[in-house]
Protein backbone atom coordinates (compact mmCIF):
# COMPACT_ATOMS: atom_id res chain seq x y z
CA UNK A 1 0.00 0.00 0.00
CA UNK A 2 2.86 2.39 0.85
CA UNK A 3 4.43 1.76 -2.55
CA UNK A 4 1.04 2.27 -4.18
CA UNK A 5 0.64 5.65 -2.45
CA UNK A 6 4.21 6.58 -3.42
CA UNK A 7 3.49 5.71 -7.04
CA UNK A 8 0.26 7.70 -6.92
CA UNK A 9 2.07 10.81 -5.68
CA UNK A 10 4.78 10.38 -8.33
CA UNK A 11 2.30 9.87 -11.18
CA UNK A 12 0.16 12.75 -9.89
CA UNK A 13 2.86 15.33 -10.61
CA UNK A 14 4.39 13.75 -13.71
CA UNK A 15 2.92 14.75 -17.08
CA UNK A 16 1.00 13.61 -19.11
CA UNK A 17 -2.20 14.61 -17.30
CA UNK A 18 -5.35 12.66 -18.00
CA UNK A 19 -7.64 15.70 -17.83
CA UNK A 20 -10.59 14.11 -19.69
CA UNK A 21 -10.52 11.02 -17.47
CA UNK A 22 -10.30 13.23 -14.37
CA UNK A 23 -13.29 15.37 -15.39
CA UNK A 24 -15.26 12.25 -16.23
CA UNK A 25 -14.46 10.78 -12.81
CA UNK A 26 -15.41 14.03 -11.04
CA UNK A 27 -18.80 13.77 -12.69
CA UNK A 28 -19.17 10.04 -12.01
CA UNK A 29 -17.94 10.15 -8.43
CA UNK A 30 -19.34 13.53 -7.41
CA UNK A 31 -22.63 13.78 -9.25
CA UNK A 32 -23.62 10.16 -8.68
CA UNK A 33 -23.19 10.55 -4.91
CA UNK A 34 -25.11 13.81 -4.71
CA UNK A 35 -28.61 12.44 -4.08
CA UNK A 36 -27.48 9.80 -1.59
CA UNK A 37 -25.30 12.15 0.46
CA UNK A 38 -27.89 14.94 0.30
CA UNK A 39 -30.66 12.64 1.54
CA UNK A 40 -28.48 11.26 4.31
CA UNK A 41 -27.53 14.78 5.35
CA UNK A 42 -31.16 15.87 5.53
CA UNK A 43 -32.18 12.87 7.67
CA UNK A 44 -29.09 13.33 9.85
CA UNK A 45 -29.96 16.97 10.64
CA UNK A 46 -33.62 16.25 11.25
CA UNK A 47 -33.06 13.22 13.48
CA UNK A 48 -30.26 14.84 15.47
CA UNK A 49 -32.49 17.83 16.20
CA UNK A 50 -35.44 15.69 17.28
CA UNK A 51 -33.21 13.53 19.50
CA UNK A 52 -31.48 16.48 21.16
CA UNK A 53 -34.60 18.54 21.79
CA UNK A 54 -36.00 16.62 24.82
CA UNK A 55 -32.62 16.64 26.58
CA UNK A 56 -32.13 20.34 26.03
CA UNK A 57 -35.66 21.06 27.26
CA UNK A 58 -34.86 19.09 30.42
CA UNK A 59 -31.84 21.34 31.05
CA UNK A 60 -33.75 24.45 30.06
CA UNK A 61 -31.45 25.33 27.17
CA UNK A 62 -33.62 24.50 24.18
CA UNK A 63 -32.68 27.87 22.66
CA UNK A 64 -29.18 26.44 22.20
CA UNK A 65 -30.48 23.73 19.85
CA UNK A 66 -29.25 25.39 16.60
CA UNK A 67 -25.84 25.95 18.20
CA UNK A 68 -25.43 22.36 19.35
CA UNK A 69 -26.71 20.84 16.13
CA UNK A 70 -24.57 23.04 13.90
CA UNK A 71 -21.39 22.33 15.89
CA UNK A 72 -22.08 18.60 15.88
CA UNK A 73 -22.85 18.52 12.18
CA UNK A 74 -20.11 20.79 10.89
CA UNK A 75 -17.30 19.55 13.12
CA UNK A 76 -17.90 15.84 13.23
CA UNK A 77 -21.08 14.15 12.12
CA UNK A 78 -21.33 15.77 8.68
CA UNK A 79 -17.81 14.94 7.51
CA UNK A 80 -17.73 11.45 9.02
CA UNK A 81 -21.19 10.31 7.93
CA UNK A 82 -20.69 11.75 4.43
CA UNK A 83 -17.32 10.01 4.19
CA UNK A 84 -18.78 6.69 5.33
CA UNK A 85 -21.62 6.91 2.79
CA UNK A 86 -19.09 7.95 0.16
CA UNK A 87 -16.86 5.00 1.08
CA UNK A 88 -19.77 2.57 0.81
CA UNK A 89 -20.73 3.85 -2.61
CA UNK A 90 -17.49 4.91 -4.27
CA UNK A 91 -14.82 2.69 -2.76
CA UNK A 92 -16.77 -0.48 -3.55
CA UNK A 93 -17.60 0.72 -7.04
CA UNK A 94 -13.96 1.61 -7.79
CA UNK A 95 -12.76 -1.69 -6.29
CA UNK A 96 -15.23 -3.72 -8.34
CA UNK A 97 -14.66 -1.76 -11.55
CA UNK A 98 -10.86 -1.93 -11.47
CA UNK A 99 -10.96 -5.52 -10.21
CA UNK A 100 -13.14 -6.49 -13.13
CA UNK A 101 -10.86 -4.63 -15.55
CA UNK A 102 -7.86 -6.47 -14.12
CA UNK A 103 -9.53 -9.88 -14.43
CA UNK A 104 -10.67 -9.26 -18.03
CA UNK A 105 -7.21 -7.97 -19.05
CA UNK A 106 -8.54 -4.49 -19.82
CA UNK A 107 -5.75 -2.94 -17.75
CA UNK A 108 -3.17 -4.90 -19.77
CA UNK A 109 -4.92 -3.78 -22.96
CA UNK A 110 -4.54 -0.15 -21.88
CA UNK A 111 -0.85 -0.66 -21.27
CA UNK A 112 -0.45 -2.28 -24.68
CA UNK A 113 -2.27 0.69 -26.22
CA UNK A 114 0.46 2.97 -24.92
CA UNK A 115 -1.57 4.35 -22.04
CA UNK A 116 -0.29 4.42 -18.50
CA UNK A 117 -3.19 2.59 -16.81
CA UNK A 118 -2.13 3.76 -13.37
CA UNK A 119 -2.40 7.39 -14.41
CA UNK A 120 -5.56 6.89 -16.44
CA UNK A 121 -7.43 4.76 -13.92
CA UNK A 122 -5.94 5.35 -10.49
CA UNK A 123 -4.73 8.96 -10.47
CA UNK A 124 -7.93 10.28 -12.06
CA UNK A 125 -10.14 8.40 -9.56
CA UNK A 126 -8.16 9.20 -6.43
CA UNK A 127 -7.84 12.88 -7.34
CA UNK A 128 -11.55 13.08 -8.16
CA UNK A 129 -12.59 11.47 -4.89
CA UNK A 130 -10.15 13.70 -2.96
CA UNK A 131 -11.75 16.82 -4.42
CA UNK A 132 -15.36 15.69 -4.60
CA UNK A 133 -15.84 14.56 -1.00
CA UNK A 134 -15.19 18.03 0.53
CA UNK A 135 -17.71 19.54 -1.89
CA UNK A 136 -20.24 16.84 -1.08
CA UNK A 137 -19.63 17.35 2.64
CA UNK A 138 -20.28 21.09 2.39
CA UNK A 139 -23.50 20.33 0.55
CA UNK A 140 -24.45 17.63 3.04
CA UNK A 141 -23.79 19.99 5.98
CA UNK A 142 -25.99 22.66 4.41
CA UNK A 143 -28.83 20.21 3.78
CA UNK A 144 -28.42 18.76 7.30
CA UNK A 145 -28.76 22.24 8.79
CA UNK A 146 -31.88 22.81 6.73
CA UNK A 147 -33.19 19.45 8.01
CA UNK A 148 -32.42 20.62 11.51
CA UNK A 149 -34.36 23.85 10.89
CA UNK A 150 -37.38 21.76 9.84
CA UNK A 151 -36.85 19.56 12.95
CA UNK A 152 -36.90 22.63 15.20
CA UNK A 153 -40.16 23.74 13.60
CA UNK A 154 -41.93 20.43 14.11
CA UNK A 155 -42.52 21.17 17.77
CA UNK A 156 -41.70 24.82 17.94
CA UNK A 157 -41.35 27.86 15.78
CA UNK A 158 -38.22 29.58 14.58
CA UNK A 159 -37.75 31.61 11.46
CA UNK A 160 -35.18 30.46 8.88
CA UNK A 161 -33.30 33.73 9.31
CA UNK A 162 -33.12 33.40 13.11
CA UNK A 163 -32.10 29.76 12.94
CA UNK A 164 -29.23 30.37 10.54
CA UNK A 165 -28.23 33.51 12.39
CA UNK A 166 -27.76 31.34 15.52
CA UNK A 167 -25.88 28.75 13.46
CA UNK A 168 -23.42 31.23 11.95
CA UNK A 169 -22.91 32.96 15.31
CA UNK A 170 -21.96 29.58 16.82
CA UNK A 171 -19.53 28.57 14.09
CA UNK A 172 -16.07 30.00 13.59
CA UNK A 173 -13.20 29.22 11.25
CA UNK A 174 -11.71 26.84 13.83
CA UNK A 175 -14.82 24.70 13.49
CA UNK A 176 -15.16 24.78 9.73
CA UNK A 177 -11.62 24.68 8.32
CA UNK A 178 -10.19 21.64 10.17
CA UNK A 179 -13.40 19.72 9.48
CA UNK A 180 -13.13 20.58 5.81
CA UNK A 181 -9.43 19.73 5.62
CA UNK A 182 -9.98 16.26 7.03
CA UNK A 183 -12.54 15.50 4.33
CA UNK A 184 -9.76 15.83 1.71
CA UNK A 185 -7.91 13.07 3.55
CA UNK A 186 -11.10 11.00 3.84
CA UNK A 187 -11.64 11.35 0.09
CA UNK A 188 -8.04 10.45 -0.71
CA UNK A 189 -8.24 7.40 1.56
CA UNK A 190 -11.49 6.20 -0.04
CA UNK A 191 -10.07 6.61 -3.55
CA UNK A 192 -6.67 5.11 -2.76
CA UNK A 193 -8.04 2.07 -0.95
CA UNK A 194 -10.68 1.39 -3.62
CA UNK A 195 -8.08 1.68 -6.38
CA UNK A 196 -5.49 -0.37 -4.49
CA UNK A 197 -7.89 -3.23 -3.86
CA UNK A 198 -9.24 -3.22 -7.41
CA UNK A 199 -5.98 -2.63 -9.25
CA UNK A 200 -4.26 -5.47 -7.42
CA UNK A 201 -7.18 -7.87 -7.42
CA UNK A 202 -6.60 -11.45 -8.47
CA UNK A 203 -8.30 -14.86 -8.19
CA UNK A 204 -10.76 -14.23 -11.02
CA UNK A 205 -14.34 -13.13 -10.46
CA UNK A 206 -14.21 -14.08 -6.76
CA UNK A 207 -11.36 -11.57 -6.45
CA UNK A 208 -13.60 -8.81 -7.83
CA UNK A 209 -16.16 -9.33 -5.06
CA UNK A 210 -13.42 -9.53 -2.50
CA UNK A 211 -11.86 -6.30 -3.80
CA UNK A 212 -15.18 -4.44 -3.54
CA UNK A 213 -15.94 -5.79 -0.10
CA UNK A 214 -12.51 -5.24 1.43
CA UNK A 215 -12.34 -1.76 -0.12
CA UNK A 216 -15.44 -0.67 1.83
CA UNK A 217 -14.26 -2.23 5.09
CA UNK A 218 -10.75 -0.80 4.85
CA UNK A 219 -11.99 2.65 3.74
CA UNK A 220 -14.47 2.86 6.63
CA UNK A 221 -11.78 1.92 9.10
CA UNK A 222 -9.36 4.41 7.53
CA UNK A 223 -11.96 7.18 7.91
CA UNK A 224 -12.21 6.59 11.68
CA UNK A 225 -8.43 6.43 12.05
CA UNK A 226 -7.95 9.66 10.09
CA UNK A 227 -10.71 11.26 12.16
CA UNK A 228 -8.97 10.23 15.35
CA UNK A 229 -5.68 11.68 14.13
CA UNK A 230 -7.41 14.86 12.93
CA UNK A 231 -8.98 15.40 16.38
CA UNK A 232 -5.60 14.95 18.05
CA UNK A 233 -3.92 17.36 15.64
CA UNK A 234 -6.59 20.07 15.96
CA UNK A 235 -6.38 19.64 19.74
CA UNK A 236 -2.61 20.07 19.67
CA UNK A 237 -3.01 23.15 17.52
CA UNK A 238 -5.50 24.56 20.01
CA UNK A 239 -8.37 24.62 17.53
CA UNK A 240 -10.78 22.58 19.68
CA UNK B 1 -0.34 6.45 -47.54
CA UNK B 2 -2.79 5.62 -44.76
CA UNK B 3 -3.78 8.03 -42.02
CA UNK B 4 -1.79 6.15 -39.44
CA UNK B 5 1.31 6.03 -41.61
CA UNK B 6 0.97 9.71 -42.41
CA UNK B 7 0.52 10.82 -38.83
CA UNK B 8 2.64 8.28 -36.97
CA UNK B 9 4.60 10.38 -34.52
CA UNK B 10 7.76 8.36 -34.37
CA UNK B 11 9.01 5.87 -36.84
CA UNK B 12 11.21 3.28 -35.21
CA UNK B 13 14.57 2.71 -36.86
CA UNK B 14 15.02 -0.93 -37.57
CA UNK B 15 17.03 -3.26 -39.73
CA UNK B 16 15.84 -5.54 -42.48
CA UNK B 17 16.40 -8.61 -40.26
CA UNK B 18 13.75 -10.45 -38.27
CA UNK B 19 10.97 -8.28 -36.84
CA UNK B 20 11.15 -10.21 -33.58
CA UNK B 21 14.30 -11.88 -32.31
CA UNK B 22 14.17 -13.68 -28.97
CA UNK B 23 17.40 -15.10 -27.55
CA UNK B 24 17.74 -17.41 -24.54
CA UNK B 25 14.59 -16.08 -22.88
CA UNK B 26 14.05 -17.20 -19.30
CA UNK B 27 10.99 -16.47 -17.21
CA UNK B 28 9.81 -18.03 -13.99
CA UNK B 29 7.30 -17.39 -11.23
CA UNK B 30 8.70 -18.25 -7.82
CA UNK B 31 10.44 -21.59 -8.16
CA UNK B 32 8.51 -22.59 -11.28
CA UNK B 33 10.48 -22.06 -14.49
CA UNK B 34 8.06 -21.31 -17.31
CA UNK B 35 10.35 -20.31 -20.16
CA UNK B 36 13.84 -21.77 -20.26
CA UNK B 37 16.37 -20.52 -22.83
CA UNK B 38 13.73 -19.98 -25.49
CA UNK B 39 14.98 -18.57 -28.78
CA UNK B 40 12.98 -17.72 -31.88
CA UNK B 41 13.06 -15.38 -34.87
CA UNK B 42 9.99 -14.03 -36.65
CA UNK B 43 10.61 -12.78 -40.18
CA UNK B 44 8.73 -10.00 -41.94
CA UNK B 45 5.39 -11.16 -43.31
CA UNK B 46 5.71 -14.50 -41.55
CA UNK B 47 3.24 -16.16 -39.22
CA UNK B 48 4.41 -18.46 -36.45
CA UNK B 49 1.96 -20.48 -34.39
CA UNK B 50 3.00 -21.52 -30.89
CA UNK B 51 1.61 -24.87 -29.81
CA UNK B 52 1.85 -26.19 -26.31
CA UNK B 53 -0.12 -27.66 -23.48
CA UNK B 54 -2.03 -25.43 -21.08
CA UNK B 55 0.34 -23.80 -18.62
CA UNK B 56 3.35 -24.33 -20.88
CA UNK B 57 4.08 -20.59 -20.95
CA UNK B 58 2.70 -19.60 -24.36
CA UNK B 59 0.88 -16.51 -23.10
CA UNK B 60 3.83 -15.63 -20.88
CA UNK B 61 6.01 -15.73 -23.99
CA UNK B 62 4.01 -13.16 -25.95
CA UNK B 63 3.46 -11.01 -22.86
CA UNK B 64 7.25 -10.85 -22.50
CA UNK B 65 7.51 -9.74 -26.14
CA UNK B 66 5.04 -6.87 -25.68
CA UNK B 67 6.61 -5.90 -22.35
CA UNK B 68 3.71 -6.80 -20.06
CA UNK B 69 6.06 -9.20 -18.27
CA UNK B 70 9.75 -8.70 -17.65
CA UNK B 71 12.03 -11.58 -18.60
CA UNK B 72 14.39 -12.96 -15.94
CA UNK B 73 17.16 -13.39 -18.52
CA UNK B 74 17.75 -13.31 -22.24
CA UNK B 75 17.02 -10.65 -24.81
CA UNK B 76 14.05 -9.62 -26.91
CA UNK B 77 14.55 -7.44 -29.98
CA UNK B 78 11.42 -6.06 -31.61
CA UNK B 79 11.85 -4.19 -34.91
CA UNK B 80 15.54 -3.97 -34.10
CA UNK B 81 14.98 -2.43 -30.66
CA UNK B 82 16.24 -4.18 -27.55
CA UNK B 83 13.20 -4.14 -25.24
CA UNK B 84 15.41 -4.12 -22.13
CA UNK B 85 17.06 -0.82 -23.06
CA UNK B 86 13.87 1.13 -23.86
CA UNK B 87 12.43 3.62 -21.42
CA UNK B 88 8.69 3.88 -20.78
CA UNK B 89 7.99 6.34 -23.60
CA UNK B 90 10.07 4.40 -26.11
CA UNK B 91 8.29 1.18 -25.13
CA UNK B 92 4.93 2.89 -25.67
CA UNK B 93 6.03 4.13 -29.09
CA UNK B 94 7.27 0.67 -30.02
CA UNK B 95 3.94 -0.80 -28.92
CA UNK B 96 2.16 1.36 -31.50
CA UNK B 97 3.79 -0.97 -34.08
CA UNK B 98 2.44 -4.08 -32.37
CA UNK B 99 -1.17 -5.21 -32.21
CA UNK B 100 -2.20 -7.55 -29.42
CA UNK B 101 -5.34 -9.64 -29.46
CA UNK B 102 -6.18 -10.79 -25.94
CA UNK B 103 -7.72 -14.17 -25.25
CA UNK B 104 -10.57 -12.48 -23.38
CA UNK B 105 -10.80 -9.72 -26.05
CA UNK B 106 -10.23 -7.14 -23.26
CA UNK B 107 -12.62 -4.63 -24.83
CA UNK B 108 -13.27 -1.66 -22.55
CA UNK B 109 -16.80 -2.48 -21.50
CA UNK B 110 -17.65 1.03 -20.34
CA UNK B 111 -16.85 2.46 -23.78
CA UNK B 112 -18.58 2.19 -27.15
CA UNK B 113 -16.89 0.37 -30.03
CA UNK B 114 -15.91 3.76 -31.47
CA UNK B 115 -14.27 4.76 -28.19
CA UNK B 116 -12.54 1.38 -27.94
CA UNK B 117 -10.88 1.93 -31.30
CA UNK B 118 -10.29 5.61 -30.66
CA UNK B 119 -8.45 4.92 -27.41
CA UNK B 120 -5.07 3.81 -28.89
CA UNK B 121 -5.40 6.40 -31.67
CA UNK B 122 -5.76 9.26 -29.20
CA UNK B 123 -2.54 8.12 -27.52
CA UNK B 124 -0.43 7.77 -30.63
CA UNK B 125 -2.13 9.93 -33.27
CA UNK B 126 -3.25 12.89 -31.20
CA UNK B 127 -2.89 15.32 -34.11
CA UNK B 128 -5.85 13.77 -35.91
CA UNK B 129 -9.11 15.69 -35.95
CA UNK B 130 -12.53 14.14 -35.28
CA UNK B 131 -13.36 13.51 -38.97
CA UNK B 132 -10.06 11.76 -39.58
CA UNK B 133 -10.47 9.60 -36.49
CA UNK B 134 -13.99 8.62 -37.55
CA UNK B 135 -12.92 7.91 -41.12
CA UNK B 136 -10.14 5.60 -39.96
CA UNK B 137 -12.31 3.85 -37.36
CA UNK B 138 -15.04 3.12 -39.92
CA UNK B 139 -12.45 1.90 -42.41
CA UNK B 140 -10.92 -0.47 -39.86
CA UNK B 141 -14.31 -1.75 -38.74
CA UNK B 142 -15.28 -2.29 -42.39
CA UNK B 143 -12.20 -4.51 -42.77
CA UNK B 144 -13.58 -6.81 -40.06
CA UNK B 145 -17.13 -6.52 -41.41
CA UNK B 146 -18.62 -4.67 -38.44
CA UNK B 147 -18.88 -0.99 -39.40
CA UNK B 148 -22.52 -0.94 -38.27
CA UNK B 149 -21.54 -1.65 -34.65
CA UNK B 150 -19.58 1.59 -34.23
CA UNK B 151 -21.92 3.11 -31.65
CA UNK B 152 -22.80 -0.10 -29.84
CA UNK B 153 -21.44 -1.29 -26.50
CA UNK B 154 -19.27 -4.44 -26.36
CA UNK B 155 -21.87 -6.21 -24.21
CA UNK B 156 -24.39 -5.91 -27.07
CA UNK B 157 -22.23 -8.04 -29.36
CA UNK B 158 -21.80 -11.79 -29.66
CA UNK B 159 -18.50 -13.50 -28.75
CA UNK B 160 -17.43 -13.75 -32.39
CA UNK B 161 -18.26 -10.09 -33.02
CA UNK B 162 -16.35 -9.05 -29.90
CA UNK B 163 -13.36 -11.00 -31.20
CA UNK B 164 -13.58 -9.15 -34.52
CA UNK B 165 -13.78 -5.80 -32.73
CA UNK B 166 -10.78 -6.74 -30.61
CA UNK B 167 -8.97 -7.56 -33.84
CA UNK B 168 -10.02 -4.21 -35.30
CA UNK B 169 -8.62 -2.48 -32.23
CA UNK B 170 -5.37 -4.38 -32.63
CA UNK B 171 -5.24 -3.22 -36.26
CA UNK B 172 -6.26 0.38 -35.81
CA UNK B 173 -2.69 1.70 -35.70
CA UNK B 174 -1.66 -0.34 -38.76
CA UNK B 175 0.81 -2.44 -36.77
CA UNK B 176 3.69 -4.28 -38.35
CA UNK B 177 3.36 -7.17 -35.91
CA UNK B 178 0.26 -8.78 -34.40
CA UNK B 179 0.37 -11.09 -31.40
CA UNK B 180 -2.69 -13.32 -31.07
CA UNK B 181 -3.45 -15.01 -27.75
CA UNK B 182 -5.83 -17.87 -28.55
CA UNK B 183 -7.88 -15.94 -31.14
CA UNK B 184 -10.50 -18.67 -31.60
CA UNK B 185 -10.93 -19.89 -28.05
CA UNK B 186 -14.54 -20.10 -26.90
CA UNK B 187 -15.92 -19.77 -30.43
CA UNK B 188 -18.01 -22.26 -32.38
CA UNK B 189 -16.28 -23.99 -35.34
CA UNK B 190 -17.93 -21.78 -37.96
CA UNK B 191 -17.06 -18.51 -36.25
CA UNK B 192 -13.61 -19.90 -35.51
CA UNK B 193 -13.13 -20.55 -39.23
CA UNK B 194 -14.30 -17.00 -40.03
CA UNK B 195 -11.80 -15.53 -37.57
CA UNK B 196 -8.99 -17.67 -39.02
CA UNK B 197 -9.85 -16.48 -42.52
CA UNK B 198 -9.97 -12.92 -41.29
CA UNK B 199 -6.51 -13.32 -39.77
CA UNK B 200 -4.99 -14.58 -43.01
CA UNK B 201 -6.80 -11.85 -44.95
CA UNK B 202 -5.44 -9.21 -42.59
CA UNK B 203 -1.94 -10.61 -42.89
CA UNK B 204 -2.10 -10.14 -46.66
CA UNK B 205 -3.86 -6.78 -46.58
CA UNK B 206 -1.76 -5.16 -43.85
CA UNK B 207 1.44 -7.12 -44.57
CA UNK B 208 1.82 -7.97 -40.91
CA UNK B 209 4.00 -10.54 -39.18
CA UNK B 210 2.33 -12.52 -36.45
CA UNK B 211 2.80 -14.88 -33.56
CA UNK B 212 -0.34 -16.87 -32.85
CA UNK B 213 -1.06 -18.95 -29.80
CA UNK B 214 -3.73 -21.49 -30.52
CA UNK B 215 -5.02 -24.92 -29.61
CA UNK B 216 -7.43 -24.89 -32.52
CA UNK B 217 -5.70 -27.09 -35.11
CA UNK B 218 -7.88 -25.94 -38.00
CA UNK B 219 -6.86 -22.37 -37.17
CA UNK B 220 -3.23 -23.48 -36.88
CA UNK B 221 -3.32 -25.19 -40.27
CA UNK B 222 -4.97 -22.19 -41.89
CA UNK B 223 -2.69 -19.50 -40.46
CA UNK B 224 0.76 -20.97 -39.77
CA UNK B 225 3.83 -20.55 -41.95
CA UNK B 226 5.83 -22.23 -39.21
CA UNK B 227 4.76 -23.97 -36.02
CA UNK B 228 6.76 -23.95 -32.80
CA UNK B 229 6.04 -26.63 -30.23
CA UNK B 230 6.73 -25.32 -26.74
CA UNK B 231 7.63 -28.00 -24.22
CA UNK B 232 9.30 -27.61 -20.85
CA UNK B 233 9.75 -23.92 -21.54
CA UNK B 234 11.89 -24.63 -24.59
CA UNK B 235 11.35 -24.70 -28.33
CA UNK B 236 10.92 -28.45 -28.70
CA UNK B 237 10.27 -28.47 -32.42
CA UNK B 238 9.87 -25.99 -35.25
CA UNK B 239 8.64 -26.59 -38.75
CA UNK B 240 5.81 -26.26 -41.23
CA UNK B 241 2.48 -28.00 -40.75
CA UNK B 242 3.48 -30.68 -43.27
CA UNK B 243 6.81 -31.33 -41.56
CA UNK B 244 5.41 -31.60 -38.04
CA UNK B 245 2.34 -33.59 -39.09
CA UNK B 246 4.70 -36.28 -40.44
CA UNK B 247 6.67 -36.48 -37.17
CA UNK B 248 6.76 -39.72 -35.24
CA UNK B 249 7.65 -37.97 -31.99
CA UNK B 250 4.86 -38.61 -29.46
CA UNK B 251 5.15 -35.09 -28.01
CA UNK B 252 4.41 -33.65 -31.46
CA UNK B 253 2.00 -36.30 -32.73
CA UNK B 254 -0.45 -35.67 -29.90
CA UNK B 255 -1.27 -32.22 -31.31
CA UNK B 256 -1.91 -33.50 -34.81
CA UNK B 257 -3.98 -36.59 -34.01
Amino acid sequence: MTRFIGRYLRELVNPRYEVRAFIHQCYTIGFSSLALIGTTGFIMGLVLTMQLRPSLIAYGVVSQLPVMVSLAIVREIGPVISALIFAGKISSSIGAELGSMRVTEQIDAMEVSGTNPFKFLVVSRVLASTLMLPLLTVLSDAIALYGSYLGVNIKGHTSLQLFFSDVFDALNYGDVIPALIKTFFFGAAVGLIGCYKGYNSSKGTAGVGLAANSAVVASSLAIFIIDLLAVQITDLLGLN
Amino acid sequence: MSITEKYRLTQMVHTDGPVIKVCDLKKGFGTKVVLDDLSIELNRGESIVVLGRSGSGKSVFIKCIIGLLKPDAGSIHVLGQDMATLDHDQTDRLRSHIGFLFQSNALYDSMTIRENLEFPMRRHLNTLVREQLDEHIIKTLTNVGLAHTVDMMPAELSGGMQKRIALARALVLNPEIILYDEPTSGLDPITSKEISSLMTGIQEQYNTSSIIISHDMSCVKRTADRIMVLLGGKCYAMGSWAELARSNDDNIKQFFE
